[in-house]
């Protein structure tokens, strides 16, 4: 669970007030529930509840909803998938949409399955419903986890009007182990047209350097439902064509670039970066970025350079900086510069529990003095019945994990990754062997010493340098749980 | 803006002082920590068992901080090094001697369970072991795990999570069809739509949503922003560049917002056509043909913008002019009659908005 509280001027009714919302948000996660009919049940809900006294009011005073709540079990020794409930609907012609229905996946034979889904589009917050029934399938052969072929096909009803029917036909092929081909197609039954396609190819030459090239088109005008007026105004088409390079030189240095090249219905643009990050200390407790980037467009662009930091000053103290300056090619609101600066720290005052304080400031067309200042707390638990009942439930697993934020499995993480303390019971650890004097050790093992294999097996040994230097720590939290 | 230059130059310190910190805990011989000169050849030249050291393993179900000896194991056979005060021994460094921190635990492993299958012979997987001078990682390369069948199945179905709890932490290597890197949150998609299954190996829908979820309660950069390494949509000074963002490109305002996401900002902001705020969103001319930035030519290379504030239905703007005999004309795009026919007009209801 976290909770926040914000302080940061919004405008209403034409005028900048200062506002102080407060959110907890809520994920909860149960696992492996025991039960007589599905295999790896698994309970998901994800949601928030809001408070934001200040006047005049955009929405209400108290304000919530749900991003997930679904059951999701496995059937027919494993073949059958079913979800139930507010999910997330990902692949095919459906691409990305939020739901309320069935989904199931049926596996048939050697990675041949069907999937179908089917309920009502969820209505985003501040907009408009996109429809009120949705349905589709996927008929696909997964060969590997990095080889597949789809063909799906999505229908939206809005009001008793087709607003959406799309056919699509996806693709991704890992021919060798470094190189990696995929593409998608979605063709707009409704409008008889290409409504997006995409290519791309990824491709490792060595450990250290990818390379990447991609060309995605997209017709924006078939975003817009087709029950809604605007769906006849415009047959507009983009296209963009780049690609991205990322090096990694020594493992404490990561460099990139990126370009490409847009190809509008009234010009082109270009868009373009470059990046850079090092990390410094033995434990890696300190990580420097610089960013630069270039957008033009026929109407508008920007040159924008931003510069982060990210410093571990004790185990459980944290602090990153950022500044981020943008020029404009025309002047927006009458200015041509935009500049922000943000920094936070937090600190980690008990297993599980972590606060956080942000503060931004800035100059920007907008906002002619920018500050915010915004508070987390995160904290969770999680409880795994098996422990609680014994022996006797250790023979039947059943795991409820609850409210484990992704923020306390990334701390975790970043707590380990830093040689820190990370939990109870390497703080006894350490205490003991303070007692006991040094601890033996290797002399190639740093004081981090990485306890895992440098990535691929070929490579451990190839280093040449400490093992801390061979496997990043990452201490600013590249971590799953978090974004 | 004149105070830029001043706040540019007091954060462009605090970024140094952040460096400076990081170097001056990564330098300096008064700084450097011991390390202890331990030879793994010379004990196994005189037979010590690996386990006489390392007994915790024996029982170890899953990966522990250490298995690195405590001292007094060592003392158990070099007690007369220490009597004798040779410290330097096996330390490099007396005055910073003191515990070790745990290392970081990022596999699933047991080596209760792999101590039985290779019959207590830990050279199966720690084919080489580290010594004083030479830079060899305590930990087996993968290649150790993937010699065994079921672990390479395993790799083969990306399977991942089996053995790792996190694979964003790694190099570029070990596979490229799983690599994150790059401009990862940009690029995803093209591997994400054909791949859900395998992306949800590691992430369950909880990780998805934190973006993609039309209903979360604020931004991703609002709730994380402490990751400064993340190339977040909407990070810095979103508001002022959303206009240039949204021109062109095809990360498009309309993959994630609905219709009205625009419209409840800019009301509320008093940047409408009839607001009287100067920075309402259309330029002079709007209205007029033949203006360089007349409404026309803008709604045919960019609709969705349009209808983000003025979707209303049958109460929308454009059909007061472009209904079927209004002065605004025809509105369809040249290709329109080839893609529909007059006979959908009665079974649509949105065509009878204007063809009355």
């Amino acid at each position: 669970m976290r909770t926040f509280v914000l302080t940061r001027e919004e405008p209403r009714d034409g005028q900048l007030r200062r506002v102080v919302p407060t959110y907890e948000l809520l994920s909860l996660r149960a696992a492996q529930l025991t039960n007589p009919v599905f295999t790896d049940l698994t309970v998901i809900v994800t949601g928030w509840g809001a408070i934001d006294p200040g006047e005049p009011q955009i929405g209400r005073p108290l304000d919530g909803d749900l991003n997930l709540a679904y059951a999701e079990g496995r059937l027919l020794d494993q073949r059958l998938r079913l979800r139930v409930g507010r999910q997330m609907l990902i692949g095919g012609s459906a691409r990305n949409m939020q739901f309320d229905g069935l989904a199931g996946e049926l596996t048939i034979w050697h990675g041949l399955g069907l999937s179908v889904h089917g309920g009502m589009p969820v209505t985003p917050r501040f907009a408009t419903d996109l429809g009120d029934l949705m349905g589709g399938t996927r008929l696909f052969w997964r060969m590997s986890s990095q080889s597949e072929i789809g063909v799906s096909f999505l229908h939206v009803v809005d009001e008793d009007i087709t607003s959406r029917q799309e056919v699509g036909a996806d693709a991704r092929w890992a021919p060798l182990s470094t190189l990696s081909v995929g593409g998608q197609i979605f063709f707009s039954v409704l409008d008889q047209r290409l409504a997006e396609g995409d290519v791309g190819v990824q491709w490792q030459p060595r450990q250290d350097l990818q390379v990447a090239a991609d060309y995605r088109h997209t017709a924006p005008d078939l975003f817009i439902p087709a029950s809604s007026i605007f769906s006849v105004f415009s047959d507009e088409e983009r296209d963009e064509v780049g690609g991205d390079v990322s090096y990694r030189p020594v493992p404490r240095i990561r460099l990139g670039g990126d370009y490409h090249f847009r190809l509008l219905e009234v010009g082109g643009g270009h868009d373009t970066g470059i990046r850079a990050r090092v990390a410094l200390g033995r434990a890696y407790d300190t990580s420097l970025g610089v960013e630069a980037r270039y957008l033009h467009d026929p109407s508008n662009g920007y040159v924008h350079a931003r510069v982060t930091a990210s410093h571990r000053l004790t185990a459980a103290l944290a602090m990153t900086l950022e500044a981020a300056a943008y020029r404009f090619n025309d002047p927006i609101n009458n200015q041509d510069m935009s500049f922000t600066g943000v920094a936070t720290a937090s600190y980690d005052f008990a297993p599980r529990w972590q606060v956080l304080v942000s503060g931004v400031t800035g100059v920007t067309p907008f906002l002619a003095r920018r500050f915010e200042i915004m508070a987390r707390l995160s904290y969770g638990f999680s409880w795994d019945s098996s422990e609680a009942q014994g022996a006797e439930a250790a023979t039947e697993p059943e795991q409820v994990e609850a409210a484990e934020t992704e923020e306390e499995q990334a701390e975790a993480a970043e707590t380990e990754e830093d040689g820190s303390a990370g939990s109870e019971e390497e703080t006894a650890e350490a205490g003991s062997e303070s007692g006991d004097g040094a601890e033996g050790d290797s002399a190639d093992e740093t004081e981090t010493g990485a306890e895992e294999p440098a990535g691929d097996g070929s490579e451990g040994s190839e280093a040449g340098e400490d093992a801390t230097d061979e496997t990043e720590p990452e201490p600013d939290g590249a971590s799953e749980g978090q974004p | 803006m004149r105070a830029l230059p001043i706040r540019a130059a007091a954060l462009l310190l605090c970024f140094l002082a952040v460096a400076c910190a990081g170097l001056l805990s990564s330098r300096g011989p008064e700084l450097q920590a011991d390390r202890i000169q331990f030879s793994h050849a010379k004990h196994i030249e005189a037979e010590v068992e690996c386990m006489t050291c390392h007994y915790e393993v024996y029982e170890s179900e899953a990966l522990g901080p250490s298995y690195r000896p405590l001292e007094e194991v060592c003392m158990e056979c070099h007690f007369e090094e220490r009597d004798n005060g040779n410290c330097v021994m096996c330390h490099e460094n007396v005055q910073r001697a003191g515990p070790f921190p745990p290392r970081g635990l990022h596999l699933n492993l047991s080596h209760v369970q792999h101590i039985e299958r290779v019959e207590e012979d830990c050279r199966v997987c720690h084919r080489d072991l580290p010594e004083p001078r030479a830079s060899i990682p305590v930990v087996p390369p993968m290649d150790a795990c993937l010699s065994c069948h079921e672990h390479a199945q395993d790799f083969a179905d990306g399977r991942c999570d089996r053995c790792h709890e996190d694979l964003n932490r790694y190099a570029l290597q070990p596979v490229t069809r799983f690599s994150h890197q790059g401009d990862w949150v940009h690029t995803h998609p093209l591997s994400a739509r054909s791949s859900a299954e395998t992306c949800a190996r590691c992430h369950d829908q909880r990780f998805c949503a934190d973006c993609h979820a039309s209903t979360v309660a604020m931004p991703v950069e609002v709730q994380w922003p402490e990751r400064v390494d993340r190339s977040f949509v909407h990070r810095n000074d979103w508001i002022s560049r959303h206009p240039v963002e949204a021109e062109g490109g095809t990360l498009l305002c309309q993959r994630c917002h609905g219709e009205s996401f625009c419209v409840d900002c800019h009301r509320t902001q008093n940047l409408t056509a009839s607001g009287t705020d100067p920075r309402r969103p259309h330029p002079r001319g709007w209205a007029f043909p033949g203006s360089a930035v007349f409404h026309g030519t803008e709604a045919r290379r960019d609709i969705a913008r349009c209808a983000a504030c003025h979707d209303e239905g049958g109460n929308s703007i454009c059909i007061q002019c472009h209904r079927v005999g209004g002065i605004g004309g025809n509105p369809h795009p040249p290709s329109w009659l080839r893609r529909h026919d007059n006979g959908e007009i009665p079974n649509n209801g949105m065509c009878l908005f204007c063809h009355l």
